[in-house]
This record gives structure tokens, C-alpha cells and sequence, in this order.
């Protein structure tokens, strides 16, 4: 039997059984370990924003449809708002008051989602633009991240999502390692004389533990057949080759690749946010170059830019690059002139 | 050289004309249509944007500050920003005829918008030295190039999905526009 590269066989095909609710509930038990591994680190807020963003996707998802005249039952619980409320709680501060994270999750649905046709449609992602929404409209509320090791936040997490009590998160909050070591380095500081005052290390805070748990749960899905290599892979390598770059040309300056693979959302971004099969590239070289790209311009953020990570902005950018490196990395078809 | 390269950067993401400034949005969402004409007007304002910003600075900071004839400032760029882009579609006809078929009816426009205006503009008030005109120049044109070849793309999968007939047509290229404005305002700082 003739396979391509990919191992496809030629028509007619069996259907595999796949469907969009059976890939998301695959794609939220991937999710799992670095959920809890998060909220070990950062707390029960973790889990009450992850839970906030959801209820506020799934019912700013209900008002669409129903808006829409589209079907409820399988669309509403096919897994996407679902995967949309969940990543975007993972990228809010845990002590962040209620109504961002629903703002946002609204915003995702019915502007990122709905407005550009629904579910298998959306140009961009919509927890990610919900969340650079966020970054850009409340940049304050959302730098306000418990600085690493402090204890007091555990009792008062209702107290300061629910009642919006922002000294109690003031009293806990700190720069994040991603923010401390940008600012120190544009203070024309020396990475040497950063480290002594950020803990043990700069991956404090168990930035690591839980990037190594997306790693885990995102090696799963590749296992699972869910995601393909192209995006992380290309990901990880861009992440690595600019930040080892700038890192080569003055070790003093940028912080190494290491610190930038093990900090912040990388693994989360590489696995779970840039695969996301709407809004990326659909050739397999176009998934390579798509990744390459959020990975570069990730580090560039960190290092130049404003925002406290580059993961957001970097995919949104990419989304929007999608379509157009779809077109220029699509295979020729055989015997067909080439008009690009 | 370092100056140059992260002056095109600045030029060309953080401060995009198009997305930053809002300048030049009517012939990006009136040639981001179909990606050819979209390619054919990048090329052009890769070509001409650049050359008609800096014939612009040099007749501000070459000709009429020493004069002290600034106040005349408007007048000369409109004269200016008119007659070239007609000499050049004049030229365009008689050269490369197809090309003018295509872009033919917008390249009389070309220099008397706020995309060329707005450009001559910000680069003549931004730019500190020669070099970094040159950079605004290019970086300008370059960003607007690329989000008019993005925009344009963009489109072109959008006019495949089912939207809402209320978001029909111009409604979702806005919002497609802002959110492409949203992803680029991350890269503030980057230059």
C-alpha cells in the first residue's frame, strides 16, 4: 500500500474514531499534572481561576450559540470552551479578582471565537487573546504574581478573588523570575548579581517542577498521536537557538537557554497553546517554521519586551502569520505550475 | 549598524504604521481583498514607501530648515507626494503594462494618504540623523508590507467560515485587524 511521509495511506480510509470532544478530553487529562503541580506551587488559586475561566467560557459559549441558533449539546460540551477556560486560567494570576478572568473568557468566545465563525474557525486562540486582552488593559492587576514562597496567601484566596481585596494581594505578590531578571538586566545589571536576591535560584518558585510536568503531559499527547512534533519541536528550537545566541554574545546579560526552556509557559506554550489545530499552520513544514518563530520571538519578548511572558503574544503573532505561511509552504501538487 | 537594524525593528513591529499608528487602513482593507493585488501592493510600497519618505526628509531637513521655510513644509510634500506617484503609474503604463491592470487604479492614491503622509511625517519628526531616517524608511514600509500580506491572508481563510451574517464582510476584518493589532502591541519595547 503507497504511504506518504506522514504514513497516510491513500483513500478510501477508515475513520479513526477521532473527535473533537474525544481529542479535548485527551488533551485536558494531558493537562492534569501540570495543573496540580502549579497549584502545589502558587496555590488553590490555581484551580478556583482555572475554574472561574471555564464557567465564563462555557456560558459566554451557551449565549452564542443560543444567539447563533446553533445546536447546544454538541457543541457546548465538545471540549473547546473547555480547553479555552482551562489554558486561560492557567495564565492568570491566582490571586487575580473574578471578573478578569471572566472578562477575558468572554472576550475569547464571542469576539475571538464566535465573531470569526465558531469552533474550527477562529483566526487566532482564544485563551491567549483573552489573556494579552487582559495583559494589555489591566497590565498592573496582571503582574501581580505571589512572589515565590510566601505563605500567607493560602488562607485568603477567596478573600482576594471574591471580594476583590487587592492589599492582601499586594502583601504577597512579587515579580515573577521571568520579570526579576528582564528588569535587573535592563538596569544594566549582571546576571551574577541577580542571583542572590531571587531565592535559592532564578527557577524558583517551582517554575521548573512545572514546566517538567507539561513536558511530561505534552509528551503524552505526541505519544497519543494527538499533537504533532512539528510545533514543539520547532518551539523548543527557536526558544533555545535565540536565547543561546544572546546568551553566547554576552553571558552576562541574557539569561541562559536553560532558564528560558525551564521558566515561565514554555512547556505549556510549546505543547499546549501553539498546537492548537485551528489557529496554526496545517502543512507539516509550515508547523516547523510556525513554531521556530513563537519560540524566537518568545525569547525576544522576555529579554526586550514590556510583558511579563512572551507566550501569548508570541502565538497570537503567529496565528496571524498562519494563513500566509500555509501559502507559501504548501506542497506543489505534481504537475501543477508553480503561481506562488 | 546596530542603530539601522533596531531602528527598521521599531520602525517596522512596535510602531507599525498601519496597526500602531492606524494609518493607511483604507487601502489595506481595500487591497487585502485577494493576496495578489495584497502582494502587489506590498511590493510597491516596499519600493516606492521608502523613497517617497526620504525625498520627503530631505526637503524638510535639507532644503527647507536651512531656508528656515518651514512653515512651507505641507505644501512641498503635497506637491511633491501628488506628482510622483502620477509620473509613476505614467511610467508603470508604458513599462509594465499588466502590473498597471492591477494596481493601476490605486497608484494615483498612493501618495496622497495618510499611509505616505503619516509616514513622511513620523519619520521626519522621529528621525535624529540620517541613518535613522533611513531605518524609519525602511522599517515603515517593511511592517506595512508585511501585515498588508498577513492581513490579506487572513481574509482569505476568513471568507471560508461560517460568520455571523451580522459580523459579514467589514465587520470581521476589523476585528481580525484589532486582534492583529493586539498580538503586535507585545512586541512594544523590542528595537
Amino acid at each position: 500500500m503507497q504511504r506518504d511521509a506522514d504514513g497516510v495511506a491513500s483513500s478510501p480510509h477508515i475513520h479513526s474514531g477521532a473527535s473533537v470532544a474525544g481529542v479535548m478530553r485527551r488533551v485536558l487529562a494531558a493537562l492534569a499534572p501540570g495543573v496540580m503541580v502549579s497549584a502545589w506551587f502558587l496555590g488553590p488559586g490555581v484551580l478556583l481561576q482555572i475554574g472561574i475561566a471555564t464557567v465564563a467560557a462555557l456560558a459566554a459559549e451557551a449565549a452564542m450559540l443560543s444567539v447563533r441558533g446553533l445546536a447546544m449539546r454538541p457543541f457546548l460540551f465538545d471540549g473547546t470552551a473547555i480547553v479555552a477556560g482551562v489554558l486561560l486560567g492557567l495564565a492568570m494570576p491566582p490571586l487575580a479578582p473574578w471578573w478578569l478572568a471572566s472578562l477575558a473568557a468572554v472576550f475569547a468566545m464571542v469576539v475571538v471565537k464566535h465573531a470569526h465563525g465558531g469552533v474550527g474557525h477562529n483566526l487566532f486562540n482564544p485563551a491567549m487573546a483573552g489573556y494579552a486582552l487582559l495583559l494589555v488593559c489591566f497590565p498592573y492587576a496582571m503582574k501581580s504574581w505571589p512572589a515565590p514562597g510566601a505563605e500567607a496567601w493560602a488562607a485568603d484566596v477567596l478573600g482576594a478573588v471574591f471580594l476583590v481585596d487587592t492589599a492582601k494581594v499586594d502583601a504577597v505578590s512579587g515579580a515573577t523570575a521571568l520579570s526579576f531578571v528582564r528588569d535587573g538586566l535592563r538596569g544594566m545589571k549582571m546576571l551574577a548579581e541577580l542571583r542572590p536576591g531571587a531565592g535559592a535560584s532564578l527557577l524558583g518558585g517551582g517554575a521548573a517542577w512545572v514546566n517538567l510536568a507539561f513536558l511530561g503531559g505534552g509528551l503524552a499527547l505526541l505519544a497519543a498521536r494527538v499533537i504533532r512534533w512539528q510545533i514543539p519541536a520547532g518551539f523548543i528550537a527557536g526558544l533555545l537557538a535565540v536565547s543561546l545566541l544572546l546568551y553566547l554574545g554576552d553571558a552576562q546579560r541574557h539569561a541562559s537557554p536553560l532558564f528560558h526552556l525551564m521558566g515561565g509557559a514554555t512547556m505549556l506554550g510549546a505543547f499546549f497553546i501553539a498546537t492548537d489545530p485551528v489557529s496554526s499552520p496545517v502543512t507539516p513544514r509550515g508547523r516547523l517554521v510556525f513554531g521556530l518563530l513563537v519560540g524566537a520571538v518568545v525569547v525576544l519578548i522576555r529579554r526586550f519586551g514590556q510583558y511579563p511572558d512572551g507566550v501569548a503574544f508570541a502565538v497570537l503573532l503567529m496565528n496571524a502569520a498562519a494563513p500566509l505561511i500555509d501559502r507559501h509552504t504548501r506542497p506543489r501538487v505534481y504537475g501543477e505550475r508553480d503561481t506562488r | 549598524m546596530t542603530t539601522l537594524f533596531s531602528t527598521i525593528l521599531a520602525a517596522a513591529l512596535a510602531q507599525n504604521l498601519l496597526l500602531d499608528g492606524l494609518l493607511g487602513l483604507c487601502p489595506a482593507l481595500a487591497l487585502s481583498r485577494r493576496h495578489d493585488v495584497a502582494a502587489g501592493m506590498a511590493l510597491l510600497t516596499l519600493t516606492a514607501l521608502p523613497i517617497l519618505i526620504l525625498l520627503g526628509y530631505a526637503i524638510q531637513v535639507g532644503v527647507l530648515r536651512p531656508l528656515g521655510a518651514e512653515s512651507l513644509t505641507l505644501i512641498a510634500w503635497a506637491l511633491l507626494l501628488t506628482t510622483l506617484p502620477v509620473a509613476a503609474a505614467t511610467l508603470l503604463a508604458r513599462f509594465r503594462p499588466g502590473l498597471q491592470a492591477l494596481l493601476g487604479a490605486y497608484l494615483p492614491f498612493f501618495g496622497f494618504n495618510c499611509l505616505v503622509l503619516g509616514g513622511v511625517l513620523l519619520t521626519t519628526v522621529r528621525a535624529e540623523s540620517l541613518i535613522q531616517a533611513v531605518g524609519l524608511a525602511l522599517g515603515t514600509a517593511a511592517g506595512y508590507a508585511i501585515v498588508l500580506l498577513m492581513l490579506s491572508a487572513l481574509r482569505e481563510r476568513l471568507a471560508l467560515t461560517p460568520v455571523p451574517a451580522a459580523m459579514r464582510g467589514g465587520a470581521a476584518t476589523l476585528v481580525t485587524l484589532g486582534l492583529l493589532a493586539l498580538a503586535l502591541m507585545g512586541l512594544r519595547g523590542i528595537g
